[in-house]
């Protein structure tokens, strides 16, 4: 009988030091004047997660991803830049949504080509006419995957066009603020 | 880690997460761009010596 795996070493990724995104690059909110924020996503990610969630909000089918990017520190704050979204085929209904079976290894192949040290740093998910929340089963989800500090749950309703963000907090979740810049390049 | 030929996908995937305190039924095991499934061994899948195999989020979303 073969004896179980056992890690031998492990490698931790270090959060570099780099300034958030500067003011005046920032297109969401508007008034950035109270803003520190934990949550960055580029506009293009943005955008990408409200046409995906659009395109299914007809149906009122869910739809979901990862967000992928990096965390960062600056002085003394660690926050999250969401660089890219990655999805690919769901299982999915008017109230829930997972990963389809077959839809893993194209995922795989769109995480393969980012070309950079990314990080899973949350997901995104759709609630199509039932508004931004986490439900029951989507704390359940982000306690068993997505429980780091800087793991960040977003919530989309396409049909009230409305985009929320959240973390775990106790037993429970808050919503945080979060910033929509510009990326440069 | 250190793996024998005739451990299983899901052996490696609980023992990843057994050590970092993950719940080894939310996520699966990604070898490049192929997904590994539970019972499968080491030896049939060919993975070899400096490999790099990831655990990614299999999550849920519901009402």
């Amino acid at each position: 009988m073969a004896k179980p795996p056992k890690i031998v070493g492990e490698h931790k990724k270090e959060f570099r030091v780099i300034p958030p995104p500067p003011q005046d690059m920032i297109v969401h909110p508007v008034d950035v004047s109270k803003g520190t924020f934990e949550l960055y996503l580029t506009k293009t990610s943005k955008d990408k997660i409200l046409e995906h969630c659009n395109a299914f909000a007809d149906q009122k089918l869910e739809v979901m991803g990862f967000l992928i990017g990096d965390v960062l520190r600056w002085k003394n704050r660690f926050f999250s830049l969401v660089k890219d979204v990655v999805s690919t085929d769901l299982k999915a209904t008017n109230i829930s949504v997972r990963f389809a079976k077959e839809g893993f290894e194209p995922l795989f192949e769109e995480l393969d080509g980012l070309n950079y040290d990314y990080l899973i740093v949350g997901w995104y998910h759709s609630h199509p006419g039932l508004g931004c929340f986490m439900s029951k089963k989507d704390i359940e989800t982000q306690k068993r995957t997505f429980n780091k500090p800087y793991h960040m749950a977003l919530v989309v309703d396409p049909l009230k066009t409305e985009m929320k963000a959240y973390k775990l907090k106790d037993e429970g979740y808050v919503e945080k603020k979060f910033a929509v810049y510009l990326e440069t390049g | 880690m250190d793996l024998e030929s005739d451990n299983t996908v899901e052996e490696i995937i609980e023992s990843a997460a057994s050590f970092w305190s993950k719940d080894p039924g939310a996520y699966v095991l990604k070898w490049g761009r192929k997904l590994l499934r539970g019972g499968l061994m080491i030896s049939d899948a060919g993975i070899r010596d400096g490999d790099t195999l990831e655990l990614i989020p299999d999550p849920e979303g519901g009402i």
